[in-house]
């Protein structure tokens, strides 16, 4: 109610200046905030920055619990004691599950909880649901990942930028763990695309050169960052070209290989 | 294919001490039923010649220590070759093939490592190796004071594919351990994607000049491509 009164933006930084708190504990006060939805927040660009603009939630939108903890623990709120009756029994009981309709109303407005609606066990309730939806979109993902693997053509020649990108990212997962989904919606493929057009390289070259480059730095245990991993891959783009364009072999050259060999392999007769 | 359980205690622990990637232990050449026939025919006339102590120190003869250089584009099997020859050796060679001393023992007469890992162990005994570190870099030069552990018959595998920036020291590393090796009568199977007139370019003149002399060179090809695929 301050912040809205005093007209001061809720950020983490502008709260850090007015207030004696760090900016850390400001900025965890606000993530509860945003979990008992009494802030909002939205990302918005600004120029060439993103930044992350918080706004007070209207209370009448506040979640029922939300309001019904806020009544208890905070007596001059909005939200008086006749409220909070509305609250819990027009919406807080009518919408809620059935384990929260055993929510006991006492005379004088004393309210009991029952064990399964401790404000810990809100607390873990909201954990699990952050961590279940967090899954879903982890499995959406991999889905996606799969179905996009699988469009993909058998013949590196063919393969699009994209293509490449997942190669190389599958390359980041088997070695660092890196998921392959978050690296294509990096600048990774941008950057790669860009590296295609001005070396004229390929989806099979760069197969060899992703397979190279990831023999090379796989001993290496001091990276450890998706970014630095493909940063590098795009830097030394044009050493594993050449080294790469030495491995790919026309049918041509295999014949002079061959005959090279049988001449090497002429004294094994006469020994 | 073999199991390394059924072999006698010696020939097992041959097998074990050779870190022959798993994927792969119990190969012989007659496994290699993807790689054109011509080339094993080459190889085991390779091995027959080996077998017939007409390589390992073979003092005096032109055959002393020459090895094997396997080109191929990747996938072709050429490390699968590689590894089946050193199993056949380890499981049917006389002990007296691989040149051991009446009376001696022979701890690590084969072993298979690649390129990459030759730097690193050469890493680790610039940095200050263990002692275990150290016998197995004097064994693959064949320079172990204890000839038990002198490698006979060594597999380098992946020439080639080592750091884009490879330094001098580096280069110099495969020209010293592919020589050291050959001037002890020990031969070497390596195996690579870099073409024979290449190896100038990425390993200097010696070291190409040398490889001609020491390596018998053989271009590898499977019968239906990439087997990776």
């Amino acid at each position: 109610m301050y912040l809205q009164a005093s007209g001061v933006s809720i950020s983490a930084e502008s709260l850090s200046k007015v207030f004696n708190e760090g900016r850390e504990a400001i900025g965890s006060a606000l993530s509860e905030l945003k979990d008992l939805t009494i802030i909002s927040s939205k990302k918005e660009r600004i120029g060439n920055r993103i930044i992350t603009v918080n706004t007070l939630v209207d209370p009448d939108y506040w979640a029922p619990e939300t309001r019904l903890l806020i009544s208890l623990y905070v007596p001059n709120s909005r939200l008086s004691t006749n409220s909070l009756l509305a609250v819990k029994q027009t919406e807080y009981l009518g919408a809620a599950e059935d384990e929260y309709k055993i929510v006991n109303l006492k005379p004088g407005g004393a309210v009991d909880f029952p064990s399964s609606y401790d404000p810990d066990d809100l607390s873990k309730d909201r954990e699990r649901s952050r961590t279940n939806k967090y899954l879903e979109k982890e499995n959406a993902s991999k889905k996606k990942y799969e179905q996009r693997m699988q469009r993909r053509s058998g013949d590196p020649s063919n393969w699009s930028v994209t293509d490449t990108a997942f190669e190389f990212a599958n390359g980041m997962h088997e070695l660092w763990h890196v998921k392959p989904w978050s690296v294509t919606t990096s600048r990774f493929r941008i950057a790669l695309a860009d590296a295609r057009s001005t070396h004229g390289t390929t989806g099979d070259i760069e197969k060899l050169m992703i397979d190279l480059y990831f023999k090379q730095i796989k001993h290496d245990t001091k990276i450890d960052d998706p970014e630095i991993i493909w940063k590098r891959f795009i830097m030394q783009f044009n050493g594993l070209k050449i080294q790469a364009e030495r491995f790919m072999v026309t049918p041509e050259d295999m014949k002079h290989e061959k005959e090279l060999a049988r001449k090497s392999q002429e004294w094994m007769d006469n020994v | 294919m073999f199991d390394v359980e059924d072999l006698k205690i010696r020939r097992k622990t041959w097998l074990k001490t050779a870190a022959i990637p798993s994927a792969r232990v119990g190969w012989t050449l007659d496994d290699c039923s993807e790689a054109l026939e011509e080339d094993i025919i080459q190889v085991r006339k390779w091995l027959s010649l080996v077998k017939d102590k007409k390589i390992i120190r073979a003092l005096g003869k032109q055959s002393c220590g020459k090895g094997l250089m396997f080109y191929g584009t990747p996938g072709h099997g050429k490390t699968t070759i590689a590894l089946s020859a050193l199993q056949e050796a380890m499981l049917t060679f006389p002990i007296d093939s691989f040149d051991v001393k009446e009376g001696r023992t022979l701890i690590r007469p084969c072993y298979f490592i690649t390129f990459n890992d030759v730097i690193d162990l050469k890493g680790s005994v610039i940095e200050g190796a263990t002692e275990d570190e150290d016998v197995l870099y004097q064994g693959i030069l064949g320079e172990c004071q204890n000839d038990a552990y002198n490698i006979r018959l060594l597999v380098i595998d992946d020439i080639g594919r080592e750091h884009a920036s490879l330094s001098g020291w580096q280069k110099n590393l495969l020209h010293h351990v592919l020589r050291t090796r050959f001037n002890n009568g020990l031969p070497t199977i390596i195996t690579t994607n870099v073409k024979r007139e290449d190896w100038v370019g990425l390993y200097g003149d010696a070291t190409e000049s040398f490889a001609n002399e020491a390596f018998t060179y053989m271009a590898i090809e499977s019968k239906q491509g990439d087997l990776r695929k």
